[in-house]
């Protein structure tokens, strides 16, 4: 008869070598999946686009320092979290009323300069605006 | 030692498979922002062949807008319409003006495309603005009927009185463009957004998006509501989208009535539509705010749309047939 | 034959048991929603050991079909999949010889299988891919209660393993 039980006497053990490795293997998936999620909050970063080309970006959330930077024919001010259209040579200022922008998800855009600013970051801001 | 080298090579092996996963897991999305119909357009695409997708919306919508809708461009079809009075079209645009008409017939004129002389009088966010006399505001506005458009085959007829004007339905068409091309790749999500006109869509239809819905009294990009949808356009009119404002301080904005021949006045600040089509969205918002809430009813029932309406004593109120889920986020404006 | 055919119908009963009280366990409060803990898990993982791959797929089988009779075609459908995977995958490491591997890591394996089959015909039926988001959240459950999985199997196997040498030994008797 053929032996179906030939395991039975033989006594595994609850723990070996590999099993540490499998447990600290999915541990490591579940940490490493989580670590976008971590990264992505919070920091939210100024994409300036000139002509649908991006020329600048800036992380809003680390930055403290002031400072301005030239777009085109656009002025583009910097201060600490904010940032925003400081001076346009364009006739209806429809950047500069957009005001400061610090909210994942806001932009200001020059048509007429074609210069944008748009922020990114936080996972919760919406898909798009619509206005 | 044996053991200890096929140790080693399990956890290599396992370490490569994880770094595999994460590596072709990742997600191919492209962005692209640009100018177009004046306005910006950000094309926001994620599946396969995704920077060459977007090349060619971005290419369709600058073509639609020079060689069919533009009137500012005279090598457009609208503008041969309007200063030859009577011509052959492309099948496009033939398509778009019958769906318009078809449109201003529902709704009674309120939207109407042979508005151009009034807008053109009017010149809202354009140099030098003044309010137009009276008697000329009467003369422009007697011109306007879509009565008398006649459209056999491609070719579009306007009596002599009319002037074409696209400016209501012009961002919806680009989304609707848009739509054509993406079908046809191999996208599998995408966010398109001319001048806040969007489309949202992807290819099994179950994702659900986040819109943000602009805050009337703030900057151009904050959004004081948030609406939950599926597959669909959006589109928004608002008065303080484009707006003029005259010696006396008074504004004007870009939404002209075609029974008064001046901008609407009423108690709505801005309505956002919900439809299944890009023109359709964004006529619907300007008929809906020209129409104020009860009479824009029928009019969404119609279209299988919905809409949200945010009133100037800061209520915000939701068509009949709307059904997303809506998060209003500033306290100031209150759901009824 | 006919002992060894009666001990896995036994078995079959044992597991649907062991399920169904499961099922009674509020889980909620400690597990994320989705995940079971999945203790039949050690019915599977004896069957394979001692009575062979056909026997333990029969098992998971009737199983499955007590899932279809009792909460509709979806659950079916799933604790098919997973179980047929999870089977599959503990015969494989009960099989492989000198792999240094104890009853925890076969058990958190096989749970972590049987979450993935699920998962994977979650995608399927659903049509959404957004939920292989889920996966991490599944796996790092299915590594806790293959653990606790595994511990006990260890408790429960010589045990378990005794009863069926008196049973088999009738069986080489007769």
């Amino acid at each position: 008869m053929k032996n179906y039980f030939a395991r039975t006497t033989q006594e595994r053990k609850l723990l070996g070598r590999v099993d540490v490795l499998i447990i600290i293997l999915i541990a490591a998936i579940c940490v490493g999946s989580c670590v976008p999620l971590f990264l992505k909050k919070g920091d939210v970063t100024a994409k300036i686009i000139y002509d649908g080309e991006t020329v600048e970006e800036i992380n809003l959330s680390q930055n403290e320092k002031k400072f301005t930077l030239e777009v085109g024919r656009c002025d583009i001010a910097v201060e600490g979290h904010e940032i925003f259209f400081a001076n346009s040579p364009c006739p209806d200022k429809v950047c500069m009323n957009a005001g400061r922008l610090r909210k994942s998800g806001e932009f200001a855009s020059c048509v007429p300069e074609k210069v944008a600013i748009i922020l990114k970051g936080d996972r919760k801001s919406p898909d798009a605006i619509t206005y | 030692m044996k053991s200890k080298k096929r140790f080693i090579s399990a956890a290599a092996a396992l370490l490569a498979t994880l770094a595999i996963v994460i590596v072709v897991g990742k997600d191919t999305d492209y962005e692209k922002t640009s100018y177009a119909m004046a306005a910006m357009t950000d094309i926001k695409l994620s599946g396969s062949g995704c920077e060459k997708t977007a090349e060619e919306i971005n290419d369709r919508i600058v073509e639609c807008e020079n060689r069919e809708i533009s009137r500012n461009i005279a090598s457009s079809d609208v503008s041969k319409i309007n200063s030859e009075k009577s011509c052959a079209v492309s099948e496009k645009t033939a398509g778009y003006i019958r769906q318009l008409k078809d449109f201003s017939v529902s709704c009674n004129g309120a939207v109407d495309i042979t508005i151009g002389e009034l807008t053109r009088l009017w010149n809202i966010g354009g140099d030098d603005f003044r309010v137009p006399d009276a008697q000329a505001i009467e003369e422009a506005l007697s011109g306007v009927g879509y009565e008398n458009i006649a459209i056999e085959g491609n070719t579009v007829t306007i009596g002599d009185e009319q002037t074409l004007d696209l400016g209501c339905a012009g961002k919806g068409i680009a989304c609707d463009e848009a739509l054509g091309i993406i079908k046809s790749s191999g996208v599998k999500k995408a966010v398109v957004s001319v001048g806040g006109s969007v489309l949202l869509w992807s290819r099994n239809g179950k994702k659900e998006f986040t819109v943000g819905i602009r805050d009337p009294q703030k900057g151009a990009s904050d959004y004081c509501m948030t609406v939950r949808t599926g597959n669909t356009f959006v589109s928004t009119s608002g008065t303080y989208e484009r707006f003029s404002v005259d010696k006396n301080g008074k504004e004007y904005h870009h939404i002209i009535s075609t029974e008064t021949g001046y901008p609407v006045e009423n108690d709505v600040l801005s309505v956002t539509v919900f439809c299944e089509n890009g023109l359709l969205s964004d006529s619907l918002s300007s008929a809906c705010l020209i129409l104020g809430y009860e009479q824009s009813e029928d009019l969404l029932n119609r279209y299988d749309a919905c809409a949200v309406f945010v009133f100037k004593d800061n209520t915000v109120m939701t068509s009949s047939g709307f059904s997303y889920e809506l998060n209003v986020k500033d306290d100031r404006y209150i759901l009824k | 034959m006919a002992r060894k055919t009666a001990l896995a119908a036994m078995m079959c009963a044992l597991a649907i048991a062991i399920s169904f009280l499961e099922g009674l366990i509020p889980t909620s409060a400690f597990l994320p929603p989705g995940a079971k803990l999945g203790f039949s898990n050690i019915v599977t993982m004896f069957c394979v050991d001692t009575l062979t791959l056909p026997y333990a797929l029969c098992v998971t089988l009737f199983k499955a079909l007590f899932a279809l009779m009792t909460r509709g075609a979806t659950a079916g459908v799933m604790s098919f999949c997973g179980g047929m995977l999870s089977t599959f995958v503990t015969y494989g490491l009960f099989k492989l010889k000198n792999l240094d591997i104890g009853y925890i890591g076969i058990a958190v394996c096989s749970a972590v299988a049987h979450n993935a089959a699920q998962l994977a015909v979650s995608v399927v039926i659903s049509g959404t891919p957004a939920i292989v988001i889920y996966a991490p959240v599944l796996f790092a459950s299915s590594a806790v209660t293959g653990i606790l999985t595994g511990i006990l199997l260890k408790i429960v196997m010589p045990v378990l393993k005794k009863q069926n040498r008196i049973i088999t030994k009738g069986v080489e008797n007769l």
